[in-house]
């Protein structure tokens, strides 16, 4: 039976209730925005009390689905000031859907200053207080909670940058190999280590599949799903063999690869950072170019990087954080790239936002571009054990630049902007601009388009057409998100009609509903209108969906793009 | 006239022994994007993505944008990541 879980840390009790009216047919994003702006004050402080941090599998999780593992987690973000939804694979939110849970929800705060972890079964949700794994990593936490209960138990953790409430904190969730995939942004970990929650911990020992209520129908559409993922040449082939990191090239190529602090679309030393050269590099040393996040992804954009002694270094080495500590760091090395990945896993820290802070840090000289081991230092021995230093470098890039009086800050709503310069790809400049969530990317991906010819083609230096797509981007993706589908399966979606039929297909045979397309459209549309209500009551005016003065004042080599949007014709990306 | 031609991801197997990420082309005055894959015998149906001088080269105009001299022209299969 499909339930609502609470944990109320306050009274450091737990209870479970029907899945309330309002709430049905929801998942994922949608039922985690619906659910923060039900049920958290909007003014509310985001360590404080009043929040809540809601986790929610998506409505196709734990089915036969190929790609639907995602599990998402929303919360008002004490980053952004606004709502935040995440997602990430990793084993847990396949868990949460066959124990029934639609959504877990932390409540209020502990009066006492003591750690507790929680934990799901099938039978019972208890509260323990936690010691022993106190200031660990999460590698170290996932082992030694995985040998606790002697099995792969779905783990939700914070690392040291949780416990120390960092905006840049991270949760992270065990994947299927003990690695971690993280719900990155937006500082949702600090909102857990505010709640005093080390980790939590799902046992779905006992619990059967989720079945469809119309299995045979279920079963064929689910087929010409997988069918769309392996037909399209980016999900069936590029993603698989190159992971994200192949988007190094192009986006040096078109000029749209932000480098030394956004001040260039270019970078130097891209080939040293690819794709391609990570690919070579992870073969040569006996790792792994392919690699699942969750059980049932079916695209693998995942990898197993290892380091010169053939020894496991880091997974989920995506794009974003190369880019960032590569070409905006102006960083060449692999290696140090992949130490300082692993050691953002480890600690706790969303890798973009660190890796955006750190070419501002740059800028602002706490060190120079370019010092691989000093941000791999940085990382453990200041940010990890959290010095006076360390803190002011987790706190994000906004705070950094405000602490060193740096001007050219790359962030919108305080979120660090990640890996594509709006000025020259002006399509993903509107969804930083304009997105619920602050900068980013993935809320309404117009790379997809302006880039990658994919769902065809919008020239992404000209202002022409870029709204309506990044409008309609973030539609689709507000959907997406609330089905657990992993996001990369929009790109067979854009090209392959039958790609989102029978997504909605699958969705109907598991409910046995009747959703058209226009119902999917629609749901996207309400996601996206109660995220923005929500983060107008917590007082993020139309002047917060803006990109930085500085993208209008400077110009981008090579095309000498510039930030040229009015605000008028921003706000007009909320008519709908 | 000279171009350099540069190919990315499954399409640096056409590039020569000795080349990793792409080669200068001498080719005739008027010669074309096809005529410059063809020297290396990448499939046009490959080229996905197709640029020059970092612009994007649309399907209707690859068969008749003829290359100048000194252009740099950048070739990807289908590729995607975020
Ligand atoms: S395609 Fe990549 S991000 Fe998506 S579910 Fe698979 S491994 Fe995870």
């Amino acid at each position: 039976m499909d339930r609502i879980v609470r944990v109320n840390m306050s009274e450091l009790t737990t209870s479970v209730e029907p899945v309330p009216a309002a709430w049905v047919g929801l998942g994922g994003r949608a039922l985690t925005s619906t659910i923060v702006a039900a049920e958290v004050p909007p003014t509310c402080h985001a360590l404080g009390p009043s929040n809540k941090l809601v986790f929610a599998p998506g409505l196709l999780s734990g089915t036969a689905a190929a790609n639907s593992g995602r599990l998402s987690c929303g919360a008002k973000s004490p980053l952004t000031g606004g709502i935040k939804e995440s997602n990430a694979g990793g084993t847990a939110a396949k868990m949460l859907a066959k124990l029934g849970i639609r959504a877990l929800i932390v409540e209020g705060q502990p009066k006492e200053d003591k750690w507790y972890s929680v934990h799901v079964a099938k039978d019972a949700i208890t509260i323990q207080e936690e010691t022993e794994l106190l200031g660990k990593g999460n590698y170290c936490l996932v082992n030694n909670v995985q040998a606790r209960y002697g099995k792969p138990v779905g783990i939700m953790s914070v690392g040291p940058a949780g416990e120390m409430k960092m905006l840049s904190a991270n949760i992270s969730v065990a994947d299927p190999e003990a690695h971690i995939r993280s719900l990155g942004r937006g500082g949702l970990g600090a909102v857990m280590g505010a709640k005093k929650i080390k980790f939590i911990s799902i046992d779905d020992t006992g619990t059967p599949p989720v079945m469809p209520k119309e299995p045979a129908k279920f079963k064929e559409a689910a087929k010409i799903f997988a069918q769309t993922l392996l037909d399209h040449p980016v999900s069936g082939q590029g993603l698989p063999t190159y992971g994200t990191d192949v988007l190094v090239n192009i986006l040096h190529e078109a000029g749209g690869l932000p480098t030394r602090n956004f001040t260039s679309g270019q970078y130097v030393d891209h080939d040293k950072i690819s794709g391609e050269t990570m690919h070579a590099t992870i073969v040569a040393r006996g790792g792994m170019p392919t690699h699942g996040c969750h059980p049932g992804c079916q695209i693998q954009c995942s990898q197993i990087y290892n380091d010169k002694d053939g020894k496991y270094l880091t997974s989920g080495f995506e794009y974003e954080t190369i880019w960032g500590l590569g070409a905006d760091c102006c960083i060449s090395d692999l290696d140090d790239i992949a130490e300082a990945d692993h050691i953002m896993d480890d600690i706790g820290v969303d890798s973009i936002e660190t890796a955006v802070m750190f070419g501002v840090a740059m800028e602002a000289g706490v060190l120079p571009f370019g010092d691989g081991k000093g941000v791999v230092r940085m990382l453990r021995e200041e940010i990890g054990k959290g010095t006076s230093l360390g803190r002011i470098l987790g706190a994000g890039t906004a705070n950094v630049g405000r602490v060193f009086g740096v001007t050219r800050v790359p962030v919108v709503k305080n979120q660090g902007i990640p890996a594509y310069d709006p000025r020259s790809v002006k399509g993903i400049g509107v969804t930083y601009a304009m997105s619920t969530m602050g900068a980013d990317h993935t809320s309404g991906y117009a790379i997809a388009t302006n880039i990658l010819s994919v769902g065809g083609h919008v020239d992404p230096l000209k202002k022409d057409g870029q709204i309506d797509l990044a409008r309609n981007l973030n539609i689709a993706t507000a959907a997406i998100d609330s089905t657990g589908m992993c996001l990369f399966i929009a790109f067979p979606a854009l090209d392959i009609p039958a790609c989102l039929t029978s997504l909605i297909d699958m969705i109907n045979a598991c409910f046995g509903i009747n959703l058209s397309g226009d119902d999917v459209t629609a749901l996207g549309k309400s996601v996206l209108k109660t995220e923005h209500a929500f983060n107008i009551a917590a007082g993020l005016t139309k002047e917060h969906d803006r990109l930085p003065e500085f993208f209008s004042l400077e110009r981008v080599p090579p095309h000498n793009a510039i930030w040229d949007f009015t605000p008028e014709e921003l706000d007009t990306y909320w008519n709908f | 006239m000279k171009i350099a031609l540069r190919l990315y991801a499954t399409l640096r197997d056409y590039l020569p022994e000795g080349h990793d990420t792409g080669v200068t082309l001498e080719l005739p005055e008027g010669a074309t994007i096809p005529d410059a894959l063809a020297v290396l015998g990448v499939p046009l149906s490959l080229a996905h993505i197709i640029m020059i001088g970092g612009r994007h080269v649309l399907r209707p105009d690859v068969q008749s944008r003829q290359l100048k001299d000194g252009e740099e022209l950048a070739v990807f299969p289908a590729i995607g990541g975020g």
